[in-house]
Formats: C-alpha cells, structure tokens, sequence
C-alpha cells in the first residue's frame, strides 16, 4: 500500500505487468499449462519474489518434479521461506467449504508477509479444479474472482488462476472471462477491459 | 439498423470480442458450444438462443425443443447440405439465424429469437463475427480429428509391416538353423564316409566310427555289434558309454543279444524303443539313458548282415524323419566297409587295378550317401523359401517407392533368392529336382550359349568350339544342361586367372565292353559327348578324387561354394549321364560329359524368347496345396494377376470345390499331400471338369506321377520354390497351351 506497484515479469511474455496483475490462463493442454506456469513461477523466483503454489491436479512433490525438470530452481523439500507449494482444496477451502471472504483474506495475509519479510513483490497461482467437485461454497467462485480485482488493487500481488477448458463447462469458462481483465491463451494475452465489477456480477446481467 | 456503436454497452461488446479470441482454446465442440450459448444468451433484446451441431441435442428454444428440427440433419462439414433452406427454424417470425460455415465446411447453425430488435439491433455484427469464429474453429478441430485418424491408421499400417518383416525374418532364421543343421548332417557323413575309405582294419573302423557319431550327431551313446552270418557274437565296439560296457561285453560274449540288437536283425527297418529306462529291462546300461530314445538297426550289404548299430539320442531327435535315414545310411555304409573289408582279406586286394576301380566305387557311393540327405533336406527349405520370397513381393509391393523399409526387405528377398540357388544347387547334386526333360541338339544349345560365354569368362580367354558336323540327340532339361556348361566353364576361368583357351567338343560315340570293364559307372551303346578342357593350373589326383563333393572347394572363402561339380554331376546322373574328370597339375583339366542318344521322331526343343511380359487372366483356378501360407501367398499373386481363385487344402476338399464349381479353367495342386497326392487329384477334377489343363507344383517327388524324378511329356510343372512372377508366367503359359494334359 505504501509502495507503488513495481512491474512484474511474467516470464511467458516479454511484456511488463503492474504487480498485482490478475490473469486467467485458460489451457486444453497439459504441456501448454506446463510452459506458461512454469515461466510465470521461475521469473518469479529469479526476481527473488515470494511465489506460492496451489496444487490440485498433482501432489506438491509432482509440481516440484516438473519444475525440476523444466529446469526451474526449486527447493529440493519443494517449500522454503519463499517458495511453497500446498494442496490448493486446504488452501481453498481450510474448512472443507469455500467462502469467498476468508481466501481474500489469505490474500491480504499473504502480501503481508510479503512487504514484513522484505520481499520485492509477491506471486501466485492456483489449479482451479477443486472447485469441479461439488464443495460447499464452489459455486461463489466467480464472485470470489470478481473481488480479487479489488483485493489486488490495495494488496498487489501478482495472481494467475489456472482453468482448464477440458473439465469446466464451456458457459463456465466464458463466466470466467467476464471477471478477469486478463486471460493468457495459446500463451498469449486477451484483454477484456470492461471486465465486471463485483458489484456488477452479483446482479444477474439483463 | 442503428449505426454502429450507438446504444450498445461496451462491457458487452468487450466480451464478445474477448470471447472471439479466446474460442480457440477449445478442442472439443460441446464446449465450444457452450461458451457459444453463455456468450449470447444474456444479450440485450435477445429471448432465446441455440446452438445447433452435429451429434449435439435439438435446438430448445424458450425450453421446448423445436418440432422443425425433428427431420433436420444438421450438416458435419458437408458444405453442399440443404442449399435452398439452410435451417428449418429460419421462417419463424424474429428468428436469426447464423450458419456455421466457413468457405469449405458447413457445421450447423446459431439462433437467436429476438424480442426487442432495436436492443439488439447493435451488436448483431459482432455476434456474426463471433459465428464465423466458431465455424473456423470447428472446421480447424474436424480437420484435426480426421488428421489423427489417418495417423492412427498409417501406425497401425506401419505395425502390421513391421509384425510382417518381424515374421519373416524369423521364417527365414529358421531356414537359416535347418541349414546349418544340414552342415553337420553332412560332416558326419562325410567322417564316416573318408573313414571308410581309409579303414582297412575291421575294429579299428567300428571304434572310429562310434567316436565319429557320438562327437558329430550329439548322439548320448552309440555302439556297435558285429555278429556272423549265423548270428554269432564277433565283436563291438563302444562311445559315450565307458566301463558300464564292460557288463554288455560279458553278456555278448556269453552268447546273448540284447533285445533291441535281436529285434533289428528281425527287421527290416530301425527299431526305435522310446523309453530305454522302462523298455530294455534286462540290458545293463539302459538305466543309464533317461529321457532318451534307443535307436536299432541292422548293417546289411548285398543280403548280407554285418551286425547291429546301437544309438541313444535326445528323445525329441527320435522322431526326426532326416536323423533316422542318417542313422540307416551310415548303418548301410559301414556293412559296405565291413563288406569291403571281408572282400579285402579274401582277395588280398589282387590287383592294383582293381584298387582303383574299388575307390571309384566308393566314390560313387559315397556321393550317393551325401546326395540322399542333401536332397531330403533341401526339399523343406523350398517350401519355407516360397513362402519368403512371395511375401517379400507383396510386402514390398504395399510399401512407397522412398520407403525405408524397402531396403530391409529387399535385403531379406536377395537373402531368400541366395538360399534359393543354393537349395537348387543342392538338391539337382542330390538329383531331386524336378527335370523337364526333352529331346534337344547338344549342338544347338551350345551355339546358344556361346554368345553369352565370352562376357562370363573375360577377354583374356579364348573360346573355341569344335562341334561335331552331325550329332546325335539327347534327352535332358535343356536349362539343367547350360547350367553344367556353365559351371564347367565358370571353373575354367578360375583356373586360368591370367587367360588361357576354354575348348568345348562335341561328339558321337560308342562305348564298348572294354571301356565299361575299365570305368565304374558307364554302360555300352551309343553316346553323345561334351568335352570341356582348359589350359589351367588343373589338379593333383587328392584334389580330383574330391572335385564332385559337395562343399569341396580350394578357393578361398567368398569366391567358392565347392557346389559347382556337385550340381554338374547331379544333373549328369540324373540325366542317365556320367562324367569323368582328366587333369595334371599345371596342364590344364578336362571334363567328359557322356549323355545316351536318344533317337525321336519329335521335333528337337528350341529356346522360346524369354523377355515377355507377364500376362494375367480372368479364368478360374483351383489351387490344392496342403501347407497354407504357400497356399496363401500361390492365391495372392494369382488373385493379383486377375484371376479368380478356389481353394482346396487337400483331395477331400479338391472333390467338393470341383463338384460345385461352375467352371475350372486350370487345377494347380501340389504333388505330395497327406489327403491324397496331386495325382489323384488330377484325376478327380479332371472327371468333373474335363477341359481344365493340370500344373503341378512341388519341390521334389519321388512320386509314381513322376518316373525317376523326371516329368513325363505333357505333364506341365512348376518348381517350388518360385516368385509370383515365374507362377505368373507358368500358369498363362499352361492356359494358352494345346493339350489339357490330365496324368497318364
Ligand atoms: N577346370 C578346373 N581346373 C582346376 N581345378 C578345378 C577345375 N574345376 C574344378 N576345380 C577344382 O574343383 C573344386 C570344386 O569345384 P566346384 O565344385 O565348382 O566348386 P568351386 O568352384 O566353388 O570351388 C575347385 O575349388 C577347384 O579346386
Ligand atoms: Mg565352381
């Protein structure tokens, strides 16, 4: 807050980006979703961010390997003071159901320790498809990706949420891209400049 | 239309476009669609709106699924569908309908009902866009599909070829093990055989020979007996057994024959016991010989028994058809040395003459010995080597002119093809294969050939002909005939490395009594003779005892086969023929080839002009061959030719196909079949259908269609192995022919 947002580098474009920039990367292939992720995270890292990872498709020591492999400099544990990786359901939804507020709070928090512990800036980015499995709460997610914006806007930390075009529905997906200024697709960046508005999403369109 | 702009909300106009660029990300089409669906439903002015693909559910609109759409097929990419009415929904009032087609392809169709136009009336553009965008994106992902399939479909082409070049090389490994068990084969006759040539002491021959037996054939023991013409116990002789012999001795000694000796001097043929541990109770050492079988024969010569030959070998080489004759030849061989040797110590070897006369005796003897189990096993290969070979064609046939693979298969087809001449060779020295002979001018052939000698034996070596004016005919293969010229000539060559005079003579003659006494084989009467001779380095008298052997060679490895005078001399005998071989060292050699005459009213043989094309047909062919891949791959090549193809695996099945069968133009049937052989055959399906030409086919046969090995005139023949294309050849050549031929 005290701070000027600094720009980020996302690592799968040559282009600069605010901190606290809210994208959604919107894949149909494993490997697409590997090279974009993995870029976003090791650009993160190089930059001496804190980067923080939420799993769901694999388990923690899985994304450690893959990134490994693409030859990205991952603690050995996986976790270190600025680098982790949890499983995204208890990051989600702590108490077996999701509610928008508490997770934006864990937002807040987050930028927190970044600006206590001296970090240049913070990222993260999450596998959404927990929200596939009929958790309680699941179907507030794009009121929850609504509010991110606002959230960003006074806790700037760079956020990519990852969507996967195979397993949500194709309404889904376009609901998606209502909320998020920005969508990463075939590794390149959709803008959507009006995007809605919390306020705006919550009163059903007509 | 309100101008563009006006009225319209930016966030949703923002969407649209978002949603246009992001469609792409979609592979399968329900998810296209319903991305479609969300991005239009919420429109300002817009009621109701569908999604029509093809596979997909019926268009609802305002809930109800529409009665129009029941007979409506919506189009997978055919562009040509429905021109005149490109939606049966579009007639209803305020309906939009917006087809799903690029400049190719034709998808389906989106429809919006619209309830206040003027709302909508502004972002009518860009929902088109959005249309177009999603036709483009199907059509991209249906090409995709269609692209995986065919991908699909070339790998799974790419592993059937290689399961096929897989299978083959296997087949052809499989020849390659027979060959070489054949190699052994013949070495150990050929120990046996020089042993006794050389043994003129009667134990020491039975002991070597055991040895000979047990070390080359994998044999677990062998032993001899040799008793008396009255029976009695003389002497034997033992290898792989050791002092457990000792016991055998004692009984032998005692007077008493081990039973399987008494039932082989009883019989006629090998006894073979299966299981000597349980089957020789009273026999010392059978307790030894677990998972053996016992083998039994009688040395007999002339009428005369020599004694018994004992073997026990592994259990499964018991049923091995070419072991047993081995065994029973070598039990023939050695009563002949013990014959000999009895002879020897009779006459005290009286001349020196005789001597000679005694090793020429043997010689042909032994090539006898050698060139019956060449030829038995030679036989298999053909088969196997039909089967090759033919596949080899077809396999490459389905591959593309720049195909990788073309070369590995080419390299096993060449391999098969070298395997092949090898067989031939191997099986005309055992005088196995199939002559086609005829009434032909030695002459005539020579001439023929003359014009190709000079490009086979270089510039550096002149070739004189020096042909008898009139000469008699003789009977023979005419090709067999230029392969013995050749080969004769070939070894000329070799043996003038720095040029020389190659002579081929011509004769009439009379052999008389005087010459026969002199020589072992020949007979009186009149002759035809083909004279070879050279100018080379010629051959000591070791080397010109052994010439005519198979494998025997002095030339260093690649350049001789040692098969050449082994083929030369196969076909002579066959051919009722003899030859004889002249030489010094450092004078040159000389071949005499005498052929009978034969006097015949036919009209001499001519060449026929070889370079036409291979010809197909439409008649009707009924195929009997028992092995099915050469049944299989016969039915392919002439299927490929166009004709038409019944088949039958044996006479059983021969009778029903004939029976029911409107027509037979052709019957092409193996020789020798389990069922019934290709005789009866003939004679079955020419009763049904008496215009059909017969063409046998087989590797050998001994069979009684066949006198000596050799085809009766008339009789049409085709020799296994072969390509589709020597089938080809031979099948149009036996349907445009005269006479039908039916077996005399
Ligand atoms: N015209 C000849 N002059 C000298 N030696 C010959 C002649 N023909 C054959 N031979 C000898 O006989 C051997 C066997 O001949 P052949 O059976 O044709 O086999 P290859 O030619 O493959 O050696 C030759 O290796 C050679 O030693
Ligand atoms: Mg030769």
């Amino acid at each position: 807050m005290d701070r000027s947002p600094r720009p980020a580098v996302m690592g799968f474009t040559d282009e600069l980006f605010p901190t606290g920039t809210h994208m959604c990367l919107i894949y149909d292939h494993e490997d697409e979703r590997r090279g974009v992720i993995g870029r976003f995270l090791d650009a993160g890292l190089q930059a001496r961010e804190k980067v923080a990872y939420f799993a769901d498709t694999m388990a923690p020591v899985e994304v450690a390997a893959w990134l490994r492999d693409m030859g990205v400099d991952v603690p050995r544990q996986g976790n270190a003071p600025g680098f982790s990786i949890t499983v995204a359901e208890k990051t989600y939804c702590p108490d077996g159901r999701f509610a928008p507020e508490a997770m934006l709070s864990t937002l807040r928090a987050y930028h927190q320790s970044v600006v206590d512990q001296g970090y240049p800036g913070g990222r993260v980015s999450g596998e959404m498809s927990w929200a596939l499995r009929g958790i309680p709460g699941s179907d507030r997610l794009m009121e929850y990706e609504a509010l991110v914006n606002d959230v960003l806007a006074t806790h700037p930390i760079t956020a990519v949420c990852q969507y996967d075009a195979r397993r949500f529905d194709g309404a889904a997906i376009f609901d998606v891209l209502k909320v998020h200024p920005m969508m990463i697709v075939h590794g390149r960046i959709v803008r959507n400049p009006y995007y809605l508005q919390p306020h705006e999403f919550l009163q059903p369109a007509r | 239309m309100s101008p563009s702009g006006i009225d319209a909300d930016p966030r949703i106009l923002g969407q649209l476009l978002a949603a246009q660029s992001t469609l792409s990300v979609f592979s399968a089409r329900q998810r296209m669609g319903e991305f479609m669906h969300r991005a239009v439903e919420g429109m300002p002015g817009v009621a109701s709106c569908a999604v029509c693909l093809p596979g997909g559910a019926r268009p609802r609109l305002g809930g109800e699924p529409a009665a129009e759409c029941a007979a409506c097929d919506v189009p997978d990419g055919d562009i040509d569908h429905d021109p005149g009415h490109p939606c049966r929904l579009a007639s209803r009032a305020n309906m939009r309908v917006f087809p799903l087609r690029t400049q190719d392809r034709h998808f389906g169709f989106l429809l919006l009902q619209v309830e206040e136009r003027e709302r909508y009336a502004p972002y009518e553009p860009f929902v088109g866009n959005l249309a177009n965008g999603l036709a483009v994106n199907i059509e991209r992902q249906w090409h995709r599909d269609r692209l995986e399939a065919a991908n699909v479909e070339l790998r799974r082409h790419r592993d059937h070829l290689e399961e096929l070049v897989k299978e083959r090389t296997a087949a052809l490994q499989l020849g390659l093990e027979r060959a070489r068990h054949l190699n052994a084969v013949l070495r150990a006759i050929r120990n046996v055989n020089q042993l006794i040539t050389r043994a003129r002491d009667r134990d020491r021959l039975l002991q070597e020979a055991c040895a000979i037996l047990a070390e080359t054939r994998g044999f677990r023991c062998v032993w001899f007996v040799a008793v008396t013409p009255d029976g009695r116990f003389e002497a034997a002789a033992e290898a792989g057994i050791g002092a457990a012999f000792a016991r055998v001795r004692a009984q032998l000694e005692r007077g008493e024959l081990p039973e399987c000796c008494r039932r082989a001097l009883a019989s006629a043929t090998p006894v073979v016991v299966a299981d000597p541990v349980a089957n020789c109770g009273a026999c010392p050492v059978a307790p030894q010989y677990r998972d053996t079988a016992g083998l039994a024969v009688a040395m007999r010569h002339l009428g005369k028994t020599y004694g018994v030959l004992v073997a026990a070998l592994p259990a499964e080489m018991a049923d091995d058809a070419g072991e047993l004759s081995l065994f029973c030849e070598v039990a023939g061989d050695l009563a002949f040395a013990l014959y000999d040797i009895d002879l020897g110590r009779q006459h005290q070897r009286a001349e020196a003459a005789s001597g000679r006369l005694q090793e020429q005796f043997q010689q042909a003897q032994k090539m006898e010995a050698v060139g019956r189990l060449a030829g038995g096993v030679a036989h298999d290969f053909n088969n196997l080597l039909s089967i090759i070979l033919s596949n080899c064609s077809f396999a490459l046939e389905g591959l593309g002119e720049g195909d990788p693979r073309r070369e590995e298969i080419t390299d096993i087809k060449e391999a098969g093809e070298r395997a092949a001449n090898l067989t031939r060779q191997l099986l005309s020295f055992s005088r196995r294969q199939m002559l086609q002979p005829r009434v032909l001018d030695l002459n005539g052939l020579i001439t023929d050939l003359h014009k190709m000698l000079p490009r086979l034996l270089g510039e550096d070596i002149a070739i004189v002909l020096a042909l008898a004016p009139t000469l008699g005919l003789v009977r023979a293969d005419p090709g067999q005939l230029e392969q013995v010229i050749v080969n004769l000539a070939v070894n000329a060559r070799d043996a003038m490395p720095d040029g020389g005079r190659l002579l081929v003579e011509t004769a009439d003659v009379e052999l008389d009594e005087d010459y026969v006494r002199r020589h072992v084989t020949g007979a009186v009467g009149p002759f035809v003779r083909l004279t070879v001779s050279d100018t080379g380095c010629g051959m000591d008298p070791e080397t010109q005892a052994k010439v005519f052997e198979p494998f025997f060679t002095t030339k260093e490895k690649g350049k001789g086969t040692g098969l050449g005078l082994s083929t030369v001399y196969g076909i002579v005998k066959q051919s009722n023929g003899f030859i004889w071989v002249y030489s010094e060292p450092g004078r040159g050699a000389t071949f005499k080839v005498y052929l009978p005459r034969v006097t015949s009213a036919e009209q001499p043989w001519r060449p026929a002009n070889g370079a036409e094309t291979l010809r197909g047909g439409d008649e009707t062919i009924l195929l009997v061959e028992d092995d099915a891949e050469v049944r299989a791959a016969a039915t392919r090549a002439l299927r490929n030719l166009g004709y038409r193809v019944l088949e039958a695996d044996g006479l059983e099945a021969a009778r029903r196909v004939a029976a029911s069968a409107a027509a037979i133009q052709l019957l092409l049937t193996d020789v020798v079949m389990p069922g019934g052989s290709g005789r009866e055959v003939g004679l079955a399906v020419t009763a049904a259908h008496p215009a059909a030409k017969v063409l046998y086919m087989s590797g050998y046969t001994d069979n009684a269609i066949l006198h000596h090995g050799v085809l009766e005139p008339g009789v049409a023949f085709v020799q296994k192995p072969f390509t589709p294309d020597v089938l080809g050849r031979k099948v149009r050549e036996v349907l445009d022919g005269g006479d039908p031929g039916p077996p005399a």
